[in-house]
């Protein structure tokens, strides 16, 4: 089955003014991707922006859009079924346009998205006559976004899943994120993603200290120590 | 939500979100950060607005 309809339709909303970044996906399976960094933080944002879909999905509401607006950008989320559209916006974004256009592409490719499967695909698949869109952005949107998020990034996001699997033995989901949070606050680190590989190792090890009881806290750093080894390349 | 938009805050190498808009079949939930740290207002709205609207009125 050829996507390059949809990945084209997809790309062409790039071009739309204040765009710094688009992502089409279905579960695992990423359709289009040209976000202005690292394919590893472009996967963590899909992975947790599922996770939110999914438990809105597990109580039964179905959601059409989230926007989300931060200190330095504007993440729009429009989805169709299980497709996610998803946009990084600059402040001079119209983000109901980008909405709109959104939506009608979603529309125009249902029956395609449809039949896609959510499990990633090799990228040979996707694109079996090659070809390639090129997309061009305007430069200072672009050194805008990566002044904030950064070009070279570590596997901080990995990493803090191992964390907060080794965490949820002791403590509940929510309590082990704030844990992360509060030590990510502590240590006045802006951005875990730069960190090089040595600190992101004492960051993770700093978290689980945190833990009051020595005996468990060596457990969770034996398990934590465990649960990392297979992220060292 | 909280638990999702800290995650993708730190993924996008932000500190704070400031506004959320969430819009499903039954309508809108709106919230904005307020003046206070830790304090929010919104809206919930049972009309799709568009998210200029939105933000204009949470804004007020």
């Amino acid at each position: 089955m050829s996507l390059n309809s949809v990945i084209t339709a997809a790309a062409a909303l790039q071009r739309l003014e204040g765009v710094a970044g688009v992502m089409l996906f279905k579960g695992r399976n990423t359709i289009h991707r040209q976000m202005p960094f690292s394919e590893i933080r472009a996967d963590n944002l899909r992975e947790i922006i599922s996770q939110m879909l999914d438990g809105y999905r597990q109580v039964r509401r179905s959601i059409r859009q989230i926007y989300l607006e931060f200190d330095g950008g504007t993440l729009l989320i429009v989805t169709q079924d299980e497709t996610v559209m998803l946009f990084f916006l600059t402040s001079r974004a119209d983000a109901d346009l980008a909405a709109s256009a959104a939506s009608v592409m979603l529309n125009d490719h249902a029956a395609t998205l449809d039949r896609l499967s959510r499990d990633p695909q090799p990228a040979a698949q996707r694109s079996p006559d090659g070809i390639e869109e090129l997309v061009v952005t305007s430069p200072r949107a672009l050194t805008q976004i990566t002044e904030k998020a950064g070009t070279s990034v570590n596997q901080w996001g990995a990493v803090r899943q191992c964390v907060e699997s080794v965490l949820g033995k002791v403590m509940g989901r929510a309590q082990a994120a704030n844990l992360v949070q509060r030590t990510i606050t502590e240590a006045q680190i802006t951005d875990p993603y730069r960190l090089n590989a040595s600190d992101v190792r004492k960051l993770a090890v700093k978290v689980i200290e945190h833990v009051p009881n020595t005996s468990k806290r060596r457990q969770l750093l034996v398990e934590l120590d465990a649960a990392m080894e297979h992220l060292q390349a | 939500m909280g638990y999702y938009t800290d995650k993708l805050a730190e993924t996008l190498g932000m500190r704070r979100l400031e506004l959320a808009i969430v819009e499903d079949r039954e309508g809108q939930t709106s919230i904005s950060a307020a003046q206070q740290p830790g304090s929010w207002h919104g809206a919930v709205s049972s009309h799709r607005r568009s998210i200029k609207h939105v933000r204009e009125s949470l804004a007020r």
